[in-house]
């Protein structure tokens, strides 16, 4: 479970994420939604430690973030960032086990995970030996997934890691990743500014407006009952349907 | 463990290094005394002279270091200790040496030498001045035979040696005393003036008095008719410990005292200069000449004996082992240095702005500089080339790790890499292919750069370079030039392989796609 509670970030004199409460509950996918600098990828960077909050707190499990216990907190959670985030030197598989074999994994404990790991991702081990500029856009996001849990931690956290790919091979991770999300059972944070798969992927969506989360429900809940302007705004770029009589094209 | 693998191997090479600057550290207790000389053919043959009478008596060894370079180099190095004594000429005594504006008496010399623990023999016998020469065509054309008459042509093109240009006692006390205007004056460094001197390039030069190429090339001295320059009559300066130290050595050397005159130093200088005698045979025939034994043994040489091949090797082998050894060591400092640059803007700023200013200081000003601090040898040359390898070591690995992306280097810290991991497996192999470029720079300079270790007596092929310019010998200087020029590409040759060898395969794929 991840809990912000009165969180606030500054980046120079702007508001990054202005004072926010959100939870996410165990084996639930929450999506966070919003235009670019709406504060998405904020949080994400909140959670992992990598940036700390100006006021407020951030809880993982119920243990308090701060620099000090950041590093082993982010051994408990998977991270996937747009086109993989692979290491160009390293072959998919020094990709995969390179944090567990930091942490002592033996070789063959490694590769008994990898194997666990290749059918779920659908990859095939000859994909292993390959280096990353061999591999096509789909595939790097598949081995960048493996890498995020090879250690099986109980939270992922993805930001727009579909955003490069083209709509088929888009269609068919979303699928993927849908899955994977209802058989593990993860907590999931996920990142994209796309509304449809966000609908898809997760159970709940939060989106944001200028750090600020402006509503949180189902994707139902948010087309319905729009809080504010920004919602249906946002509805009506993305041409979701929205009932509003006003709109022309 | 690597690291203890690399200590060691740096402890090796560092004692390696000691172990050659104390040849004699193992022998018996007999005074070991180093002879010093100049830059230039008369002082080698001065300085084989004294080794070997040295060596005759038989009470000790005596080392010759040849071609140390200028009066500054060679002086500092008498002061240091690194060498005990060579010969010097009383004019660039007052005038370098002493900074003096006019000629001193030899008792004022020798106070104030002694004050700095430096003490002088009586001159030797001749007198190597300066003067100034033209060929005998352009005398003739002009019609001049004294300094004076030069003050009627200041369209000559005069060509003189950098020390020339810079003494008191050289072209601008020259030029106030006789009044002269010339519109072109350019240093050249000496045997290549004469060069420039007979294909006209330049209508006259400075010359020493002693100098073979007078006669070779029936040069007109002009007459020093206001009387500029002052007598450079040859001596032998000395530490003033050497008395004590080595007594029957001190005095072997004093035996050419008053016996060498201008005739029979013209005729060895000639010998070495012109007729390609060693100059260790050069001062055989001196000794013979000035001190009348007959059938005296052969002085032993320095290595100018060798057949080519051998000394050629050998020259390399000395020259790879200054490039490597200030490599490493490079290698060794530049990479943390660059790494911890990454890390603190101040030792950023401090580390490259440091290594960018010490890789301006010209060499021969900054050999000049360690000569007092660490003698003459492999060692300061060793200093010199280390610090000349380090910028682009630390430049290259600073760059190299800050241009990672972003993206990539945060999601290294994101997945949980602690950052000793993400240094080692991440940064260092992303940035290798910049790092090793940088090293790759390093080493071809200083392949380059070590040419002009010879010049502070550490050996490698800048000695038969030195040595081909001082003589006018081109078979001598492609001696040297040739293999410096081949171990350049040799190097980057051995690079390209080693590009291959140290950066991941991944990286080299990734450069290769479109």
């Amino acid at each position: 479970m991840i809990v912000l509670s009165q969180v606030q970030k500054r980046f120079g004199r702007k508001d990054a994420l202005a004072r926010t409460d959100l939870t996410v509950d165990g084996e639930r996918c929450l999506a966070l939604v919003g235009p670019s600098g709406s504060g998405k990828s904020t949080i994400l960077r909140l959670v992992l430690g990598l940036v700390l909050p100006d006021e407020g707190t951030i809880t993982i499990g119920g243990e308090v973030l701060d620099a000090r216990s950041a590093p082993s907190m982010r051994l408990r959670m998977g991270y996937v960032i747009q086109d993989g985030g692979l290491f160009p030197h390293l072959n998919a598989e020094d990709n995969a086990v390179i944090v567990a074999r930091q942490n002592g994994w033996s070789a063959a404990r490694a590769q008994k995970r990898l194997m666990e790991l290749i059918d779920l991702v659908g990859l095939s081990s000859e994909h292993l030996r390959r280096y990353p500029i061999e591999l096509s856009g789909g595939e790097r996001q598949r081995v960048g997934l493996m890498r995020a849990l090879m250690l099986d931690p109980p939270i992922l956290l993805f930001d727009e890691p579909l955003a490069a790919l083209d709509p088929l091979i888009r269609v068919r991770l979303q699928e993927d990743l849908r899955r994977i999300f209802r058989e593990l059972k993860k907590t999931v944070l996920f990142v994209t500014h796309d509304l449809t798969e966000a609908a898809y992927v997760a159970d709940e969506i939060a989106l944001l407006h200028d750090g600020k989360i402006v509503q949180k429900g189902a994707l139902a809940q948010l087309m319905k009952q729009p809080k504010d302007a920004f919602v249906t705004e946002f509805f009506q770029a993305q041409r979701l349907p929205m009932p509003a009589p006003d709109e022309v094209a | 463990m690597k690291g203890a693998v690399f200590f060691r191997l740096a402890m090796i090479l560092g004692l390696a290094v000691l172990a050659r600057e104390r040849p004699a550290a193992a022998e018996d207790r007999a005074p070991a005394v180093v002879i010093g000389s100049k830059g230039f053919p008369e002082s080698w043959i001065l300085g084989a002279a004294l080794t070997a009478l040295v060596q005759e008596t038989g009470t000790g060894s005596a080392t010759h270091k040849k071609n140390l370079g200028g009066t500054e180099i060679t002086y500092q190095a008498l002061k240091a200790g690194s060498i005990d004594v060579y010969p010097e000429y009383t004019g660039t005594i007052a005038e370098v040496i002493l900074k003096t504006n006019r000629a001193r008496s030899p008792a004022e010399m020798r106070t104030a030498l002694g004050e700095a623990g430096i003490a002088v023999s009586d001159p030797l016998g001749f007198n190597d001045g300066y003067a100034i020469a033209v060929t005998k065509s352009t005398a003739e054309r002009l019609g001049v035979a004294s300094i004076s008459d030069l003050k009627a042509h200041p369209e000559l093109h005069l060509g003189f040696t950098h020390e020339f240009l810079g003494r008191g006692d050289g072209f601008p006390g020259l030029s106030r005393h006789y009044g002269l205007a010339m519109r072109d004056v350019r240093g050249v460094q000496h045997e290549l003036a004469y060069e420039a001197l007979a294909r006209g390039q330049i209508d006259a030069m400075d010359i020493y008095t002693t100098d073979p190429q007078i006669e070779k090339m029936a040069l007109v001295l002009l007459r020093d008719d206001l009387a500029f320059f002052p007598r450079y009559d040859a001596v032998l300066l000395y530490r003033a410990d050497l008395g004590a130290r080595a007594p029957a050595a001190l005095q072997a050397m004093t035996r050419v005292v008053g016996r060498i005159d201008e005739k029979i130093m013209m005729h060895a200088n000639a010998a070495v200069a012109l007729h390609g005698v060693s100059a260790e045979e050069g001062a055989r025939q001196l000794l013979s000449d000035a001190l009348g034994d007959q059938g005296r043994a052969r002085a032993p040489g320095t290595g100018d004996g060798q057949g080519l091949v051998p000394r050629v090797l050998r020259n390399v082998g000395r020259h790879l082992e200054l490039v490597g050894i200030s490599l490493f060591f490079a290698v060794l400092v530049g990479l943390p240095l660059g790494i911890w640059a990454t890390r603190s803007k101040p030792v950023a700023l401090l580390s490259l702005g440091g290594a960018g200013l010490l890789q301006t200081i010209p060499s021969m000003a900054l050999l000049a500089f360690l000569i007092p601090l660490l003698g003459i040898g492999t060692a300061p040359a060793l200093v010199a080339l280390f610090v000349y390898g380090l910028l682009p070591i630390v430049q290259s690995t600073y760059t190299g790790l800050t241009s990672i992306p972003s993206a990539l280097s945060e999601a290294a810290d994101a997945i949980g890499l602690r950052p000793g991991t993400k240094l080692r497996r991440v940064a260092l192999p992303m940035a290798s292919p910049t790092i090793l470029s940088g090293i790759k720079t390093s080493a071809v300079i200083n392949v380059g750069t070590a040419t002009l270790a010879a010049l502070i007596g550490a050996e490698g092929l800048g000695n038969a370079i030195l040595q081909g310019i001082a003589l006018r010998d081109t078979g001598l200087i492609l001696e040297g030039s040739v293999p410096a020029a081949l171990l350049a590409l040799l190097v980057q040759g051995a690079f390209s392989w080693l590009d291959s060898l140290l950066i991941p395969e991944g990286l080299r794929l990734s450069s290769r796609a479109p």
